[in-house]
């Protein structure tokens, strides 16, 4: 019996746990390590997050669609959701020269944080629509700094 | 697999009173404001000294980074204070060292060692 390939949420924090364990689940078949999960791990949690709260402004009735394909040493994961059209892989700027401790507002770090940990990331726009967005994690590559 | 958050206090004597956030579980976009709410409550009821221990944090988000931001902007408005760190684990080092932070913080390995320096 495997695990599911895919989850549907709603756009609501409370549901953070829920796609953690659902991506937790299909690491731990796919057999990727500790190190690696915990990366790919804090990237996916970092893009729902931020579909969450700045793609839906935290208005729950928005739709989130999780799905992933086991490879050797690898998993791949495509997020869709039915939010204003972004493209997170394009980035921004979060100034890591300047103190988190001494900043007005932090932000930004979920985007650097989701960029910098994954082999592999693209965003398009789907025929329906969508934002589509997908992360490769590749545990048998040379760590990315 | 996910875990909630669950953060127990406890008050240290050192040099000067230093008050202990026990955090575990889960520190995420939606839980690290239960963090931020629990320090704030201990710095209104005049706590300066505060150390987190952080060595039960099972996942930790760039949440938990705004979660301290938080709570030295709360110490600072209160008249000053010191915030510094225990025993983090991998969960909450690999958001620390990505983004290059972990020189920004004091971060200590044991416990008394740590209430003796403030």
């Amino acid at each position: 019996m495997g695990t599911a390939n895919s989850l549907e949420i709603k756009a609501d924090l409370d549901n953070l746990g829920q796609v953690r364990d659902f991506i937790e689940s299909n690491m731990e078949e796919t057999g990727l390590s500790r190190e690696c999960a915990g990366e790919f791990l804090l990237a996916i949690d970092e893009a729902v997050s931020n579909i969450i709260m700045h793609g839906f402004k935290s208005k729950p009735d928005g739709d989130i669609e999780l799905e992933v394909a086991q490879q050797p040493n690898a998993l791949l994961v495509h997020i869709r959701d039915n939010a204003p059209l972004f493209d997170p892989t394009k980035g921004s700027n979060p100034h890591l020269e300047i103190s988190p401790l001494e900043r007005e507002a932090p932000g930004g770090f979920g985007v650097y944080l989701l960029n910098h940990l994954v082999d592999k990331i693209a965003y398009r726009v789907t025929d329906d629509g969508r934002n589509e967005l997908t992360m490769l994690k590749n545990c048998m590559a040379q760590a990315k700094n | 697999m996910s875990e909630a958050l669950h953060i127990a206090v406890s008050e240290e004597k050192g040099n000067v009173p230093v008050t202990v956030l026990h955090v575990s579980g889960d520190l995420d976009s939606k839980t690290y404001q239960e963090l931020e709410t629990k320090a704030g409550d201990l710095i209104g009821g005049g706590a300066k000294n505060i150390l987190l221990d952080l060595s039960g944090v099972k996942f930790m988000g760039s949440a938990g980074l705004r979660a301290m931001h938080g709570i030295s902007n709360k110490l600072k408005n209160s008249g000053g204070g010191k915030l510094k760190l225990l025993n983090p684990t991998d969960a909450v080092s690999r958001v620390m060292f990505t983004l290059g932070f972990d020189k920004y913080f004091d971060i200590q390995s044991d416990l008394n060692e740590a209430v003796k320096s403030f």
